[in-house]
């Protein structure tokens, strides 16, 4: 079977499987360690004694520990499951796999950047980039940034041998 | 409780969750699927089953739609997870409107890169990746906190 026509016969199971009823990515709960989901259950706990609202900021305050920890554990999780499951199904051999570490390792340190510098700003000037972001309708649309690259390195990080 | 005090808290509780279940990986909840991606597992485990008593590759191509399918929805899954919770985490003390479209951004960017990338890769011969990856072992192609960026 030629590319393309694996390709057709792939996009066309994708009929198949298109769903009316949209279900949610959850994590098992079961997957987790013991300990993890004590700490969860806990964090449950003060969920539910106020739902359907929110619990209180004092409320939140006072276990915080709990609560940046239970942020942590899905965070972590769900990083490990997609460092590990994207490239055994996106990448063909070694050489693939680096470069998706590569660039998944530039994304992170970026993205971590960028929100190292949010969390330094005056609550002025964030409210302000907010708002501009808002009024420019940037929300939700996102652009690719433009990488610069030297000739000798340009093949090493991009992969590229157009030149 | 100021800054350090909650990081010495949190800090507290990660020798409490020391477990030695906890490298395994976690998995998405089966219930998440919708009742067609549990029939193309299913339909996907079979021809598994099927290829361990005949081991015939002629065998394996012809059912390759419905394995790259399985791929596919797998990959969609969890990276619909990772956009959702990343977001949510690095979003919590009340920015994650902001934080949240930062995420988009530079997920974006790196999505298309890599695509690029593996795009271009697949163009190389045989030697040329033979020969860069021989580079990179004897180089150490590694990822650290100081490694540089481009």
């Amino acid at each position: 079977m030629r590319p393309w026509q694996l390709n057709r016969r792939v996009n066309s199971l994708s009929e198949e499987l298109a769903d009316p009823v949209k279900t949610e990515t959850k994590i098992d709960f079961n997957s987790l360690s013991e300990p993890e989901r004590q700490l969860l259950d806990k964090v449950q706990e003060i969920v539910d004694k106020y739902a359907p609202g929110s619990p209180p900021q004092d409320v939140i305050v006072k276990n915080a520990d709990l609560w940046n920890k239970g942020l942590e554990i899905l965070g972590r999780r769900a990083m490990e499951l997609f460092v590990e499951v994207v490239p055994a199904s996106l990448c063909c051999d070694e050489l693939e796999e680096w470069y998706f570490k590569l660039y998944f390792y530039n994304f992170w340190l970026d993205l971590t950047e960028s929100i190292k510098q949010l969390r330094e700003m005056p609550k002025e000037q964030h409210k302000a980039l907010l708002l501009e972001r808002k009024e420019m309708g940037l929300l939700n649309k996102v652009f690719r940034f433009p990488r610069i690259q030297s000739k000798s390195t340009e093949r090493k990080v991009g992969g590229n041998d157009e030149s | 409780m100021n800054n350090m005090q909650l990081a010495k808290r949190v800090e507290n509780l990660s020798d409490k969750l020391k477990d030695s279940s906890s490298g395994n990986l976690v998995h998405i909840d089966f219930n998440s699927f919708s009742e067609a991606e549990k029939l193309l597992f299913a339909k996907v485990d079979e021809i598994e089953e099927k290829y361990r008593e005949n081991g015939s590759m002629k065998f394996l191509a012809e059912n390759s739609d419905l394995i790259f399918k399985n791929l596919e929805v797998i990959f969609r899954r969890v990276r619909e997870l990772y956009c959702y919770v990343v977001p949510e985490v690095l979003g919590c003390n009340g920015n994650k409107e902001i934080v949240e479209f930062f995420f988009k951004l530079h997920f974006h960017s790196f999505e298309a890169d890599l695509a690029k990338c593996l795009a271009n890769v697949r163009r190389w011969s045989e030697k040329d990746k033979e020969e860069f990856l021989l580079d990179l072992r004897k180089n150490g192609g590694f990822f650290s906190p100081n490694s540089e960026r481009f």
